[in-house]
Formats: structure tokens, sequence, C-alpha cells
């Protein structure tokens, strides 16, 4: 009897932490960021031992739920960067954030590969967050910290160019 | 390398348009916006402001210029200036800071080039670029108290004004730029390439890079990018 309970909680704790926080590579981000839609796809790029992007990352949260429900084409992804997965795993447990749908963390290690893909100009300073539609030729980049109402407006102006 | 500097020349060069036309739509639209709600005088210039913040930030020196010194106040409240360094055959200037988790993580790194390369005439010289404003961790008291515990034997200077940051085109915390004797850019970017563990890193870009000037080269890899921890602006 004892062994049941246990071997049920131990499928029910499974079950909770089931969700899987997806690794990115960067061939396989470049793909996404490439991709011939009508979505916009807003790229934040944030490490868990980074303040300011912590600090953030709630207001992203929030807008992509609110956007979601009402089915605007705008897709995000929270990509942490020299970071492990077992790290941000643990900071999104502990933070109690869902790693789904919006969480990844970059395999690709070459900062000096992975960086200019981004953007030409980028040193690697973070918080920084790209808006792309490649079907546009959208691909606005801000090596910045957003505030809630900075981040709203900006979706808009991006969303409003499509 | 001629070639991979007019590269860079067009990126720069495209860059810059992006830039200003990115500031145009951005101010176009948000005074529309803020036509549309009615607060026209309140927004324009914030955005304005926005704009302008972001072009000083992507300017900033690039290979082959020639740096104007400067004279920024010491951990010991005395202005120190580049040609303060008479036996200087070059400077290793590095923008760094008290809180940065990354530049925490060179802190030893910068202390050990600089005690190797000083003798060999290439001194550090620390700034640390950010607004205690911002970040409290950051104060000229707090550099003083750093410094002191892990006795930097190398200038740890602060950028009040952010002006020496904003002419370099510094962007984060570490963010590296030789200069040689003639205060010459020679190399911008990142101290080797493994910030989490010194043991683990392959290449030695700050210390290839000197190598390379003592032999009368130019630098292979003068621009290398890594990741940091953003420079904290006055607001």
């Amino acid at each position: 009897m004892k062994y049941i309970f246990t071997l049920l909680a131990c499928l029910l704790s499974a079950s909770a932490y089931s969700q899987t926080l997806p690794t990115l590579a960067l061939d396989a981000l470049k793909t996404e960021l490439g991709r011939q839609d009508d979505t916009l796809r807003i790229a934040n790029f944030w490490a868990t031992w980074c303040k300011p992007c912590v600090e953030e990352l709630p207001d992203f949260i929030a807008l992509a739920s609110q956007y979601r429900a009402e089915g605007r084409q705008v897709k995000f992804l929270l990509i942490a960067v020299e970071d492990t997965p077992e790290k941000v795993n643990t900071f999104l447990k502990n933070k109690k954030m869902n790693p789904n749908p919006l969480f990844y963390v970059l395999t690709e290690r070459d900062a000096n590969k992975w960086i200019p893909a981004i953007d030409a100009k980028w040193e690697g300073e973070i918080p920084a967050t790209l808006f792309v539609n490649d079907k546009t030729n959208l691909r606005a980049f801000y090596p910045k910290k957003f505030s809630h109402t900075e981040l709203e407006n900006t979706i808009h102006l991006h969303e409003k160019k499509k | 390398m001629s070639e991979q500097k007019k590269k860079g020349f067009n990126v720069a060069v495209l860059g810059g348009i992006l830039t200003i036309f990115g500031s145009m739509i951005t101010i176009f639209v948000a005074t529309n916006v803020a036509r549309n709600n009615n607060q026209k005088e309140k927004e324009k210039p914030k955005t304005e402001q926005a704009a302008i913040k972001l072009e000083n930030a992507v300017a900033g020196y690039q290979i082959g210029d020639i740096a104007d010194d400067f004279s920024l106040k010491n951990i010991d409240n005395k202005q120190v200036a580049l040609k303060d360094y008479a036996q200087a055959k070059g400077y290793l200037i590095i923008f760094t800071c008290n809180h940065c988790p990354y530049a925490k993580m060179y802190e030893d790194r910068i202390i050990a080039l600089h005690k190797t390369y000083q003798a060999e005439g290439y001194p550090v010289i620390a700034i640390n670029p950010n607004d205690p404003k911002v970040q409290p961790d950051d104060s000229f008291e707090k550099m003083q108290e750093r410094a002191k515990e892990k006795s930097y034997p190398f200038a740890y200077l602060f950028d009040e004004t952010q002006e020496v940051a904003r002419k370099f085109g510094a962007t984060k915390t570490p963010h590296v730029f030789i200069l040689d004797k003639d205060r010459k850019v020679r190399y911008i970017g990142a101290i080797d390439d493994n910030a989490q563990d010194a043991q683990q890193a392959a290449k030695f870009y700050v210390a290839d890079a000197i190598k390379e000037l003592q032999k009368g080269l130019s630098v292979s890899f003068a621009t290398t990018k890594a990741v940091g921890c953003s420079i904290k602006w006055k607001q």
C-alpha cells in the first residue's frame, strides 16, 4: 500500500513537472525567426543572473497570455542565453513560471556566432529584444529593458507595420 | 581584413541609416499616438530623447579610430588621464562595475591581466560607467570598498557623466577596448571566450591581442562579442 502511494506521488509530481524546457540550437532559432508567415515574433534574450532581464520577464509573460486570449498573431520566445537548462529550470520552478510555451534555452555557446546572427551591431548586452517578421522584412532590435507600457507600445508599433 | 573592414563600414552606414529612419518612424508614430491621446506635449520630447539615446549608444569608436584622452576620478579621489601613463605602450581600458555578475566573474581575470601586462607597458584602466541612481551598488563609495577588498592593482575610475562610455561606444560590462601608444583603437570586445569558467576558456582574446601588438602586428580578432550587463544609463 505504501509503495502504491509512493508510486502515485511520484507520478503526480512527475506530471506536475512534465513540462520540459525546450533547447534551441542557433540554426533552429534562425529558422524560427525567418518563417514566412503573418506572425510577429518577439525574441527576448535574457539570463537567470541578469537582474533587469528577470524584472521584465513578468511583463512579457502577461502580454503573451493576453495576446493569446485575444487571438493576436504575436509569438513570444523568451530565450535564456549563457545559461544551462538545469539552471533555467530551477529558476522557473522557483519563480513559479511555466516553461511552456514561452521559454527556451539557447544551446549555442559561441558568442561570436550567435550574437551577430541576431543583430550585426549588438555587443551582447542584455536584456535585449528582437521584433521580427521575415515576410514583411521587419527586424527591429532593442538592446534595452522595457517597461510594461513601452513593451506594449512597441508591439503595437510593429503589429501595425505588418 | 580590408574586405572585412569594408563590410563593417557598410554595416555601420546601413545601421546608421536604419537608426535615423527608425527614429523618424518612432517619432512619427509616437506623435500620431500622442495626438490621438491628446498628450502631444507630454509624449513627443520623451520619444525624441529615447531616439537620441539610441543613437548615442550605437555610435562610438571603431577599430583604427584615435581615442580622445579623458580625465576621470580614481578611487583615491585623484584624477587619472591616459597621458599620466608615461611608460605605457598601450592601454587596456575595461568598462566594468561592481554589481554585474559577469563583471564579477571576470574580476580576478582583470586583476591577473594587469599584473601580467602592466610590466610590459599595457596597464589595465578600469572604468565604471553605471549610474548609481539606477544601480546603487555601483556608487563611487562602493567602488572604493570593492577595490579595497580585492586590492585592485589598477586604476578604477568613475565615469560619472557617462561621457567616456558614450564616446567609446561602450554598451556593457565588461567591455574591453585596447588602445596602442597613440591611443589608436586596436581591439574591442571580450576578455576571453568563457565567462562562467576561466579554466575552460579556450580563446584568450585580450592576451592574444597584446601579443600581436607587441610584435607590431594588427590584431587578428579585432572585435569579439560576448554577453554582458547593459550599462545603466542615466534616466
